[in-house]
């Protein structure tokens, strides 16, 4: 058992952790924007996560600087997308549920 | 062992995908679909990119996996941009 595999299965076995804490955090929020934030966690933790486990299984070689590029990418892509889904239904729909600053200043001045 | 460990860790993480499918089913309002949507090509990259570590030819998966990164997230941007202009206006449907 080298420090080589040692290492990749700590790395990978926490990726797994940080995806099925997201999974369950989608299915367990209540709110919109909550499950948008766990399924945030997905996107960048785990994949940081398993990437790294898998960079350092590989080793410094092509396939590895490939697979660090994919979770480069994915860790940019990841939380716009979130961030363009929230602020659509932010706008359109989910403007009343959210907790933020504005929606607390108007709930104050009705009561 | 290695390859065994990957197998494990693949089929986990194949069973977390099924379950944010029964997410999308659930019959919630079409925002978290999208969310749901996100995660699950989230997913899906690291899922080739084990397989290609399982049986052998790494080089060829991980292209697959980089290419289906940057086309899963333009997919969610373009469905979000959809809703945006039409269609979902109400919340819930």
């Amino acid at each position: 058992m080298e420090i080589r595999n040692i290492l990749t299965i700590l790395f990978i076995s926490a990726g797994f952790l940080c995806f099925a804490a997201s999974t369950i955090g989608v299915f367990r929020m209540k709110d919109f924007y909550c499950r948008s934030h766990a399924a945030g966690i997905c996107g960048s933790a785990g994949l940081i996560f398993s990437g790294l486990g898998l960079f350092i299984y590989e080793g410094v070689n092509i396939t590895g600087i490939k697979i660090l590029l994919v979770m480069l990418a994915v860790c940019l892509s990841s939380p716009i997308g979130t961030h363009i889904i929230c602020k659509v239904a932010y706008k359109q729909a989910l403007a009343a549920e959210a907790e933020c600053a504005c929606n607390r200043v108007e709930k104050k001045e009705e009561n | 062992m290695m390859e065994t460990f990957f197998l494990c860790i693949m089929i986990g993480i194949i069973a977390l995908t099924f379950l944010m499918l029964i997410f999308l089913f659930k019959g919630n309002s079409v925002y978290d679909k999208l969310i749901g949507i996100l995660v699950m090509s989230t997913k899906v990259i690291l899922i080739l990119i084990l397989i290609g570590f399982v049986d052998g030819r790494r080089d060829m998966y991980v292209d697959i996996a980089i290419s289906y990164g940057i086309l899963g997230f333009l997919s969610s941007v373009i469905l979000a941009k959809f809703l945006g202009q039409r269609g979902g206006r109400k919340h819930g449907n």
